[in-house]
C-alpha cells in the first residue's frame, strides 16, 4: 500500500511495536522498516542485537506478522530467509477493541458459552498473532477452566463459524518465495511468449511458479484444519520444515482485512442512515450483514449482491433487527434504489424471478472521504474557506478572479482565502505563462484541488496526529514514571498506601490524561479504516 | 447644420455622394443639447471625450487616456475638468481598485465588474446583505422542499427582502454559495423542463468529528511538528490548554 510508505506511519508502526513488545523488538522492527528486506547477518548489524536476542526478537515479529519471511533459493549458493517488515501489521494493534465488539456483536444472539469461546478465541489470536487449532482449543478451556474434550465441539463449532466469516485465515506461510513485482508480470503478459531455451523464458517459469505458490496460499487460505488430525508436538532438535511438508503445522490467525471491510460498511451505514434515515441504515446493515464472508464475489465497488429473501433470512431471530417481511424488505429496497442518492445498485437480471441489491460502496465510502475533508476544511479555513474550496473542487480550475465572483467574496479577502488553503495543502496554483518568459504580468494563474493530493495529505496527517497522541501520553507517563512504576511494581499494595497526596494528584491526573488520549487514539481508527486497508 | 447655411450644406452632400463611407470622416446629425454641451470644445477634449466614447462603461484611467491621446499630463487634466464641468463625463472608483480614479461618459451606468454589482452598497462589500439574503433562501428551500431558482427568486422578491433588484444570476450565486457551504444541494436537470431543483443537503457537515475533536486535528503547524523539535507533542501548548480540566 503507498498510503502507507510514509514517515508517520513508520513512526507510529514503531511506537505501537515498542509499547506492545518491548525496545528489543522495536530496534529489529526499525531496523527492517529502515534499511528495508534483509538476511539474518545484515539484520544484525543494522539492529546491533546479539545473534540469540535478534532471533527471538525476529521470532516475535513473524508470530505477530509484523514481518514476513520469505525463502530464496539462489541458482547458486544456499538457500536463505529474508525478512521485511509490514506497518500494516502493526497499525491493526489500533483496531483491538473494534475487533472484539465486532465478535461480541455477532455473537450475541447465540447462548452465552458460543458467545464468550468466540471472543475467546479472538482474544488468544489478539495476544498471540497466530496459534494451532490445538492451542487455540487448550487457550479457551484454561478460560473456561474446563477440559478440552467436553468443550472439543464448541470450540469447533465457534472456530469453523469464524472461518465461514473470514475473519480467521491460515496464517502466511514463511517458506514462500518473494512475490513477483506485479508491473513485471503485466510486462511479461503483454508480450509473446519467448524462445525456449533463453533466459527470458527461464525467468517468465520462475515468475509462474512463484504466482502458483501463491495463488496455492490464496485457494486454502479460509480451508478448515483437519481437526482430527493428532494435536502437534515438535521434538527436540527436530529441524521441521525443510522437506518434510506433510508434518508442517498449520496456524491461524485474525483476517484483519475482513474487519477493515467491517469497519467500511459501519461508515457507510451511516452514511446511508444520515441521508435516508434510520429505517434505511438499519436495511442496508442487514444487506451487509448478511453478505460476510462473501466479499470476494462482490463487484468492485459493490458489497455482495443479495436477495430480499436472502437478508431477510440472516437477520432473523437477530435481536437487532425487525421481524421482516421479504416483500416488505424488497420494496424497501426497490425505493432506497429509486434515490438518486446511488447508494444502492440493481442486479436485476433478465429472465430470472428475482432481483439482487448491492450496495455501491466505492461510491458511499467517496462521500464519507468528502464529508470527512470537508468538516477539516471548515474547522480550520471556516464557512468561506469550505466554499472556496468546493467551488474548486466543482469548477476543476479557476483564476483568482472567478473564484472572487463565484464565491461572492471581495477579491482581496478571495485572495487571502487561497493562499492560507494553499499553505494548508488543500488547493494548488498552476501558472499558464503567455510567453515563453513567464513573466508574472504575462502569467495566467489558475486554482485547482487535487482530490488524490488532499486525500495523501490527511493520510499522513492522521498519522502523524496518533502518533502524537502516544507520544504525549508517554510524555505524561514520563512526569510521574517513578511513582507509576511503583503502581505496576509486584509491592503495588503496599506502595500505594505509601503515596504523598501530591503523588496521589499526579497519578489521578495521568489516568484521567491516559483515557482521554486512549479515546481519542481509538476515535482515529475509522478514519484509518475510511482511507486505507 | 442648418444654421451654417444651404451652400455649406450642399458642398458636403456632393462630398458625401463622391466619396461614399469606406472609413473616411463623414458627419452625422447630434441633438440640440448635446451640441449646446460640445459647444466650444477643444481639439484635446474632443480627443479624450472620443477615448471615453470607445472604453464605454467600464471607463478609463488617466493614465492610459494619455497613453491613447499622446497629451501631456496637464492638458489631458485640463480637458477631463473641462468635460465634467459641461456634465459629459463623471469620475468614479471601481471595489476592485478604490484608490484609482476613472472616468467615463455621464449617461453611462458604470460596468458590474466597477460597482461589484448587488453586493457592493458604497463600494464596500455588504456581507450582511448577502447573509440575509442567504438565510432567506433557505428558509424558502425548507418550507417548499424542492424549489428551483424560479421560487427562490420569487420568494425573495415577495417578501420583500431587498429594495435592490435581483436578476436570476445573483439569487443563482446566492444558492450556490449555500450548495458549496453544504447547506443545501442542488439536483440537476430533476425539475419541470430539466431544470435545476434545490433542497436541504442529506448529508450535512457533523457537528463533531473525531478527526478535528483535539489539537493535532486543526493545529496550523502540524506540518513542522516532530518528536524533540521546537513544535513538539511533549511541549505542545495546545495539548496542555486541551488536556488542563
Amino acid at each position: 500500500m503507498a498510503e502507507l510508505h510514509r514517515p508517520e506511519a513508520s513512526r507510529l508502526a514503531r511506537m505501537l511495536v515498542k509499547e506492545h513488545f518491548g525496545e528489543a523488538v522495536e530496534a529489529a522492527f526499525a531496523a527492517l522498516l529502515l534499511r528495508g528486506q534483509q538476511r539474518l547477518p545484515e539484520l544484525e548489524k543494522s539492529s546491533g542485537l546479539s545473534t540469540d536476542l535478534l532471533k527471538k526478537t525476529v521470532l516475535v515479529l513473524m508470530q505477530h506478522s509484523l514481518a514476513i519471511a520469505y525463502k530464496v533459493v539462489p541458482e547458486a549458493g544456499p538457500l536463505h530467509y529474508i525478512y521485511r517488515a509490514s506497518v500494516a501489521e502493526a497499525l491493526h494493534f489500533m483496531r483491538k477493541p473494534f475487533i472484539l465488539r465486532c465478535v461480541e456483536e455477532d455473537n450475541a444472539d447465540k447462548d452465552e458459552l458460543n458467545s464468550s469461546v468466540c471472543q475467546q478465541i479472538t482474544q488468544a489470536l489478539l495476544e498471540n498473532g497466530r496459534l494451532r487449532y490445538d492451542q487455540l482449543l487448550l487457550y479457551v478451556a484454561k478460560q473456561q477452566e474446563a477440559e478440552e474434550r467436553e468443550l472439543a465441539e464448541t470450540v469447533q463449532a465457534c472456530f469453523l463459524k469464524l472461518l465461514h466469516l473470514q475473519q480467521l485465515e491460515r496464517a502466511f506461510p514463511c517458506d514462500l518465495p518473494p512475490p513477483v513485482d506485479p508491473k513485471r508480470v503485466a510486462a511479461m503478459r503483454a508480450k509473446k511468449p519467448p524462445k525456449q531455451g533463453t533466459l527470458e523464458e527461464q525467468r517468465m517459469l520462475a515468475d509462474m511458479a512463484v504466482e502458483a505458490a501463491y495463488a496455492a496460499y490464496s485457494s486454502e487460505r479460509f480451508q478448515a484444519p483437519d481437526f482430527a488430525a493428532p494435536p502437534f508436538h515438535p521434538k527436540p532438535g527436530d529441524k521441521r520444515g525443510r522437506g518434510d511438508e506433510a508434518a508442517e503445522p498449520v496456524l491461524f490467525r485474525l483476517n484483519y482485512e475482513e474487519f477493515t471491510r467491517r469497519a467500511r460498511y459501519e461508515q457507510c451505514v451511516e452514511i446511508v442512515e444520515t441521508m435516508h434515515g434510520k429505517e434505511s441504515g438499519q436495511l442496508v446493515s442487514a444487506l451487509l450483514r448478511a453478505g460476510a464472508g462473501q466479499a470476494a464475489e462482490a463487484a468492485e465497488g459493490e458489497s455482495p449482491a443479495l436477495t430480499a429473501h436472502e437478508v431477510v433470512a440472516a437477520t432473523r431471530g437477530k435481536h437487532d433487527y425487525p421481524a421482516w417481511d421479504k416483500h416488505a424488505v424488497l420494496s424497501a429496497l426497490r425505493q432506497l434504489e429509486a434515490e438518486d442518492t446511488g447508494v444502492l445498485v440493481n442486479h436485476e437480471e433478465a429472465g430470472r424471478a428475482y432481483v439482487k441489491f448491492a450496495l455501491a460502496t466505492g461510491r458511499v465510502l467517496e462521500m464519507a472521504q468528502d464529508r470527512m475533508i470537508d468538516k477539516v476544511v471548515h474547522d480550520r479555513h471556516g464557512l468561506i474557506g469550505l466554499r472556496v474550496f468546493r467551488l474548486l473542487r466543482d469548477k476543476k480550475q479557476l483564476e483568482q478572479k472567478q473564484v472572487a465572483e463565484q464565491a461572492v467574496l471581495p477579491p482581496k479577502e478571495a485572495n487571502v482565502v487561497l493562499y492560507t488553503l494553499l499553505k494548508g495543502g488543500f488547493v494548488s496554483i498552476q501558472d499558464i505563462p503567455k510567453l515563453p518568459d513567464h513573466a508574472a504580468s504575462r502569467t495566467f494563474f489558475t486554482w485547482s484541488v487535487n482530490r488524490a493530493a488532499v486525500v495523501s495529505k490527511m493520510i499522513g496527517e492522521y498519522l502523524k496526529a496518533a502518533g502524537n497522541i502516544r507520544a504525549r501520553l508517554d510524555f505524561a507517563f514520563n512526569q510521574h514514571s517513578q511513582v507509576l512504576k511503583l503502581l505496576m511494581g509486584p509491592n503495588a499494595e503496599a506502595a500505594s498506601r505509601q503515596l504523598t497526596a501530591a503523588q496521589r494528584a499526579g497519578v489521578a491526573e495521568f489516568r484521567r490524561t491516559k483515557l482521554v488520549l486512549e479515546g481519542r487514539f481509538l476515535a482515529l481508527d475509522p478514519m484509518f479504516a475510511l482511507y486505507f486497508d | 447644420m442648418s444654421r451654417a447655411g444651404p451652400d455649406i450644406e450642399e458642398k458636403i452632400l456632393a462630398l458625401c455622394r463622391k466619396h461614399p463611407l469606406d472609413g473616411v470622416e463623414v458627419y452625422q446629425e447630434i441633438a440640440v443639447d448635446e451640441a449646446a454641451k460640445q459647444r466650444g470644445l477643444g481639439k484635446e477634449d474632443h480627443l479624450v471625450l472620443q477615448e471615453l466614447k470607445a472604453a464605454g462603461s467600464k471607463g478609463m484611467w488617466t493614465k492610459t487616456l494619455r497613453r491613447n491621446t499622446n497629451l501631456a499630463p496637464a492638458l489631458v487634466a485640463r480637458a477631463l475638468k473641462n468635460l465634467e464641468t459641461r456634465q459629459l463625463v463623471k469620475s468614479i472608483k471601481g471595489v476592485q481598485n478604490a484608490t484609482k480614479k476613472l472616468y467615463m461618459l455621464a449617461e453611462l451606468e458604470p460596468a458590474k465588474e466597477l460597482t461589484g454589482g448587488a453586493w457592493y452598497t458604497d463600494q464596500n462589500f455588504d456581507l450582511e446583505f448577502f447573509s440575509v439574503l442567504q438565510r432567506a433562501s433557505r428558509m424558502c428551500i425548507g418550507e417548499t422542499r424542492l424549489a428551483t431558482l424560479d421560487d427562490v427568486a420569487s420568494y425573495l422578491r415577495d417578501k420583500q427582502i431587498t429594495n435592490v433588484e435581483l436578476r436570476d444570476e445573483d439569487v443563482l450565486s446566492v444558492l450556490r454559495t449555500l450548495e458549496y457551504e453544504r447547506a443545501i444541494e442542488c439536483r440537476r436537470g430533476l425539475g419541470e423542463d430539466d431544470e435545476d431543483v434545490f433542497r436541504e443537503e442529506r448529508l450535512p457537515l457533523p457537528e463533531r468529528h473525531a478527526a478535528t475533536a483535539f489539537p493535532c486535528g486543526i493545529c496550523p503547524v502540524i506540518g513542522d511538528c516532530v518528536d524533540d523539535g521546537p513544535v513538539s507533542p511533549a511541549t505542545c501548548p495546545y495539548w496542555k490548554q486541551y488536556l488542563d480540566f
